[in-house]
């Protein structure tokens, strides 16, 4: 990865943490800065009597950090501080051999390396193929109860009536979510925390609310009716339940879809716990195709790959077994290279939306991309107007003042990302270069 | 039936309950409602048979779904672009520096990006109009770097009407009649530069019409090129409603020595000053015509600490210039002041004369008031004298060391954004100031701490290098400590900014 000062900034876990590295951009501040070709490191002076070793190593696509500071922020400011040095004062490092504290660290990282690749190459076989059915056969069968005790509580409400329920009953809702997850179904559980948040919330929640627990009478069907669905409605199915895929069989088993991909925009939504889910949405400019990365992250914590929105890279996806196709896991990167953008008409885009929808009527998220935009501000409302259609944005207003600004009222491309009516605009090019939502 | 007919009965027996009354039963029609009825006969309960006619016509309505139609609304879209970009950095460092550094080095930082031909990265224009928000004093500063683009943008945010205008390149008439309240008062002064008396026929054609802050603002016009031809005008504005109004056309009208508010003003002062020196204070107002129609004001506010006689005495002083005193008493504005402290009338003679001073800009009266009053009174009066006078002035108080801090308060509000001070005085200050960073005691002097990032923003550059190589000095405690970053922050931003007309411009598209 070339490290620029966006790309710093893009491994910041917030804000905060970028301006407080800036303050610590001064060379005197590291009475010892040095690199070479496998990492930087350095020595920074803070208030105790001992400066922090920090250390990052640069031979993967990401950087990886190590600083003896405190602090649960990861990268530290130390760390982001370090790489804006050698990106801007790259003269200020000395190279030479590195201390003993960085070498063992970049050997220990090297030797774990070099184990995972070993065990990456050995025949999978699972350790005891017996117990792997076993488990996942156990996991099934929780799974097919909870789906029976969902659908005997949702019949349940529908019977005595959702008029007479209020926003204090929320916790009900959330109560299942609880026996979903115990179930091991943690997907069920995500869109009981959904419904539990419609519940008396605005004047059509009941129509919402409806027709969220509509798909969750689905979900039930398809899981009761796993065995007799095809290979994709099951994994299509499974993933609704919230099955996870091992990234590493993911990669040895789909096939690779090699293109020239663009990454047109990414999100992070805080989910509960501490919890945050980060999609990366990219586009293949030969097959025209979308996919959506999906990533989890704890407290403080860095995602393991850092994307930036508006850069591309010939390389491969490989998409999760399931019927919507959308779903996809990082490949091997071949080379870095200028971002393409998607030439797709409204028809194009519409007609792509119906077709995963009737894949997957259970899809979060959809990819959305409208050229030649216009914004419009109605009285607070924000929308967005394309080949003579309008549709309501939800972005607030720091972020959208910023799109507005970027476009100076010309058309612009956006994309966005969508449940149905409106959109989220992730990122948009205009005359002026990108802007993207943060 | 219809799709929207069966989801209609959906939601009612959804809402109701289908233990009371389920849905009723779908009819038979095209594909889609054909496929409600499979659902629903075919489901083993009718709240199940709901559930699933629910999630078909939601799926449906998600697959099929069509935005609303509507035309593109007519926009007029901003100016095109002509200046180079803002290196990004930079630019991001400047809307950093509007979130937290002394309001001095942040309109400096603004002048030089306008000084060096420079736009912002557009994405960065609604942060910059947000610190114009939050801080008035920027406002002329951000209006020049936001240029036509940020102009163009505030006219989306109420919060930024400040900067909504028309720009210096649209004539004078149009900023006149269509421009911000301080694009309307530019374009009166260089009116009133041009032809001072068709510049206030303008305002008082539309004087009637204007509310009490804008009457009060625009009335400063009237100071340039003062006219003898302005004293009617100004006369009758002294019955204005607005208290403020009055105070600025009163000022105004202290400039005219000749005028007959003067003379009235003295006559009926000199009722109560003698020639010989005593002073008395009137025993009762007068509710005639008289004091109203100059603006006088008969009730003393309920929380002023002068009594109704020192009201009144204090009202009457501020209406005359001071170079009456010292015609009436045949002395130096220095033994006036003397005369005016002793008894019981000071504070009503001194608080006159200062206002009147502040009016009038009389300078030999500045520099007696200035030995008198007590030091939160100096910086307005300060302001009055040249440069020149007030670094002497300053130079002189150096010598007291137990004053630095007080000083240093009364040399930053005095000196405006984008003043500096030069020469001795600098050097002085920074030797001084040295001395006070080198000692450890300086944590506990938090005035001092607060004051000084200040100094730093406004000396010259050129007299920093001491406290920069104090500031730069490789010791745990000051590279730890986030005080001495922030000194050393201020003077690297200063010299980035200040070399950008040397620098390279980024030409075309931002980040």
């Amino acid at each position: 990865m070339t490290t620029t000062t966006d790309s710093v900034r893009a491994l910041s876990p917030d804000d905060a943490s970028f301006k407080a590295a800036r303050g610590l951009c001064a060379v005197r501040q590291w009475p010892l800065l040095g690199r070479n070709d496998e990492a930087i490191w350095g020595e920074c002076q803070g208030s105790g009597s001992k400066p922090y070793q920090t250390q990052v190593d640069l031979r993967a696509d990401t950087p990886s950090f190590r600083c003896s500071c405190p602090s649960r922020k990861f990268p530290c400011k130390h760390g982001l501080a370090l790489l804006l040095l050698g990106v801007e004062q790259a003269a200020a490092f000395q190279s030479n051999a590195p201390p003993a504290w960085v070498s063992e660290w970049l050997n220990a990282r090297a030797e774990r390396s070099e184990k995972k690749a070993a065990r990456a190459a050995e025949p999978t076989s699972a350790p005891d193929p017996q117990a792997r059915i076993r488990r996942e056969a156990k996991r099934h069968q929780r799974i097919a109860q909870a789906a029976v005790d969902l659908q005997r509580w949702l019949t349940d409400l529908i019977d005595r009536g959702l008029g007479s329920m209020n926003a204090g009953q929320r916790g009900e809702v959330e109560a299942m979510a609880a026996r979903m997850v115990d179930a091991q179904a943690p997907g069920l559980a995500a869109r009981l925390r959904e419904l539990a948040l419609e519940i008396g919330s605005g004047e059509q929640w009941i129509a919402r609310a409806l027709a969220q627990m509509g798909l969750l009478q689905l979900a039930c069907d398809g899981i009761a009716r796993r065995e007799a669905l095809s290979e994709a409605l099951r994994s299509e199915i499974d993933a609704v339940a919230g099955w996870s895929v091992d990234k590493a069989e993911l990669l040895a088993s789909t096939p690779a879809v090699n293109d020239h991909w663009t990454i047109v925009g990414q999100r992070v939504s805080e989910l509960d716990n501490k919890l945050s889910e980060r999609r990366v949405w990219m586009y293949g400019a030969n097959t025209g195709r979308f996919a959506c990365l999906l990533d989890y992250r704890f407290a403080a914590a860095a995602f393991d790959r850092h994307y930036i929105v508006g850069s591309g890279f010939d390389g491969a996806l490989h998409f999760h077994p399931g019927f919507a196709g959308l779903r996809a896991s990082q490949g091997e990167i071949k080379a870095v290279l200028p971002p393409r953008w998607p030439q797709l008409d409204l028809d194009q885009l519409l007609d792509g939306v119906a077709e995963r929808v009737a894949r997957s009527p259970w899809l979060w998220w959809q990819p959305f991309w409208a050229q030649g935009a216009q914004l419009e501000r109605v009285d607070s409302v924000w929308r967005l107007h394309a080949d003579g259609h309008v549709w309501p944005l939800q972005i607030s207003a720091p972020s959208a003042f910023e799109l507005l600004a970027s476009s100076g009222g010309q058309p612009i491309d956006v994309y966005a990302e969508t449940r149905g009516e409106a959109l989220v605009p992730l990122s948009a090019v205009s005359a002026d270069g990108l802007w993207q939502c943060h | 039936m219809s799709l929207s007919t069966v989801e209609l009965q959906l939601l009612r027996a959804a809402t109701i309950g289908t233990a009371r009354a389920p849905a009723p039963a779908v009819e038979e029609g095209d594909p889609v409602i054909g496929l409600l009825a499979q659902i629903q006969t075919g489901s083993e309960s009718p709240a199940v048979a709901l559930l699933r006619m629910a999630a078909t016509t939601a799926t449906l309505r998600l697959a099929a779904q069509l935005p609303q139609r509507a035309a593109i609304p007519d926009f007029v879209p901003a100016p095109a672009e002509s200046l180079p970009l803002l290196d990004p950095g930079l630019a991001r460092e400047l809307i950093e520096c509007l979130n937290d550094a002394p309001p001095r080095l942040q309109i400096e930082l603004l002048q030089r990006v306008t000084a060096a031909g420079r736009r912002l990265p557009p994405t960065l224009l609604p942060a910059l109009l947000d610190a114009g928000r939050r801080q008035s004093v920027l406002r002329d500063a951000i209006r020049a770097v936001g240029g036509a683009r940020g102009r163009w943008l505030a006219q989306f945010n109420d919060d930024w009407r400040f900067a909504v205008g028309v720009g210096e390149t649209v004539d004078r008439e149009a900023r006149w009649l269509h421009g911000s309240l301080e694009e309307r008062l530019d374009a009166l002064i260089q009116w009133r530069s041009e032809d001072p008396d068709a510049a206030r026929d303008k305002l008082v054609g539309v004087y009637a019409t204007l509310p009490a802050k804008e009457r009060a603002v625009l009335l400063a016009a009237l100071a340039v090129q003062p006219q003898k031809s302005d004293q009617p005008f100004l006369q009758q504005t002294l019955a204005d409603r607005s208290r403020d109004v009055v105070d600025r056309a009163l000022g105004l009208l202290l400039r005219h020595p000749d005028s007959d508010h003067a003379s009235r003003a003295g006559e009926r002062l000199a009722r109560f000053i003698d020639a010989n020196g005593s002073i008395k204070a009137p025993e009762e107002a007068d509710t005639g015509v008289g004091w109203k129609a100059d603006g006088i004001e008969l009730k003393r506010p309920k929380n002023d600490s002068l009594g109704d006689r020192a009201w009144w005495l204090y009202q009457l002083a501020r209406q005359v210039r001071p170079d009456w005193w010292t015609q009436r008493w045949q002395c130096e504005p220095a033994a006036v002041l003397k005369r005016c402290k002793k008894g019981d009338w000071n504070e009503a003679l001194l608080r006159g004369l200062h206002e009147s001073t502040l009016a009038c800009a009389d300078q030999p009266f500045v520099e007696a008031l200035l030995a008198v009053l007590p030091n939160h009174l100096h910086p307005p009066l300060l302001t009055l004298l040249p440069l020149a006078a007030r670094e002497r002035w300053w130079q002189a108080r150096l010598a007291k060391p137990k004053e630095f801090s007080a000083l240093l308060q009364e040399i930053c509000t005095a000196c405006a954004p984008g003043e500096s001070i030069g020469g001795v005085l600098a050097k002085g200050l920074v030797e001084t100031a040295v001395v006070h960073m080198a000692d450890a005691r300086l944590r506990y002097h938090y005035d001092l701490r607060y004051q000084l990032p200040e100094l730093v923003s406004l000396l010259p550059l050129e007299a920093l290098t001491p406290i920069e190589q104090l500031a730069n000095r490789d010791d745990a405690e000051i590279l730890g400590n986030p005080w001495w970053r922030q000194l050393a922050r201020i003077i690297d931003l200063r010299r980035r900014f200040a070399g950008l007309d040397a620098s390279p411009a980024l030409l075309g598209p931002g980040p």
